[in-house]
């Protein structure tokens, strides 16, 4: 499964960004490979359109299915709502990429654990 | 008697609880309620820029019942401001739209998917989870 995260910077050790759809980049994390990849978000300093482009980018490019972050705007919630897309609101105490991941890969090792 | 009030939908819970004044005239005993649908309607209005229509239907109120939320939420912020009060958001007659969980093991906030069955918070894994409400 596909989960993306908005981060302020492509490192691991980054800050999850405060803005899901103005974030200066994405990171896609596939739970299966358990390997990440950052990608730019060329559509953050546009006046309209935001929502729609990067709903495009995310979920028919990247096949996202999960979203983790802080906040998610109207336009967003609804996309995500119509793919199906879990959406993950964080709390403040994971505010860096690398504290996400280790939740993510803690959970998918239970999930083949008990598989 | 009062008129009762009709249930608000919110789409997704407020992300902080509330807001401290700071400076020498701060005061922090006492506090302004916001409800959380007063929080909505601020959110919609003001910050998403939806018209007062397009936030009534997606609040599932009147356009006049909106207006009178959005007044109060208006009122209550203002007052905060000037005699520099906290503001807490909680309570008020308001459901979350959707089924929206919490995990009590990372303190997230998720919502149920309709085919997924697996009673598990998508994050962490941890079936401590809770039904979040609007607290009266």
């Amino acid at each position: 499964m596909i989960v993306v995260i908005p981060v302020d910077s492509s490192n691991e050790n980054s800050a999850i960004s405060i803005l899901f759809g103005r974030a200066t980049f994405f990171c896609i994390y596939n739970t299966l490979t358990k390997t990440h990849s950052f990608i730019e978000n060329s559509f953050k300093n546009d006046t309209s359109g935001v929502g729609k482009n990067v709903s495009n980018l995310l979920f028919k490019t990247h096949k996202a299915k999960m979203l983790v972050t802080f906040e998610l705007g109207l336009k967003f919630q609804e996309f995500a709502n119509k793919n199906e897309v879990q959406i993950v609101l964080i709390n403040k105490q994971n505010k860096f990429l690398n504290s996400i991941i280790t939740l993510i890969n803690s959970r998918y090792e239970k999930d083949s654990n008990s598989n | 008697m009062g008129r009762n009030r009709k249930i608000s939908k919110v789409q997704a819970p407020p992300r902080v609880e509330g807001f401290n004044p700071f400076g020498y005239y701060a005061n922090e005993q006492e506090a302004i309620i916001l409800h959380v649908e007063e929080y909505e309607a601020i959110r919609l209005l003001d910050y998403e820029s939806l018209n007062q229509k397009e936030a009534a239907e997606y609040m599932s109120i009147s356009r006049p019942s909106l207006t009178r939320i959005y007044e109060r939420a208006r009122k209550k912020i203002a007052t905060a401001l000037t005699q520099a009060l906290q503001i807490k958001i909680e309570g008020g007659a308001s459901v979350y739209n959707g089924s929206w969980l919490e995990c009590e093991n990372c303190n997230s906030h998720f919502n149920k998917l309709p085919a997924d069955n697996s009673n598990v918070c998508p994050l962490c894994g941890s079936s401590v989870i809770n039904q979040l409400k609007v607290q009266e």
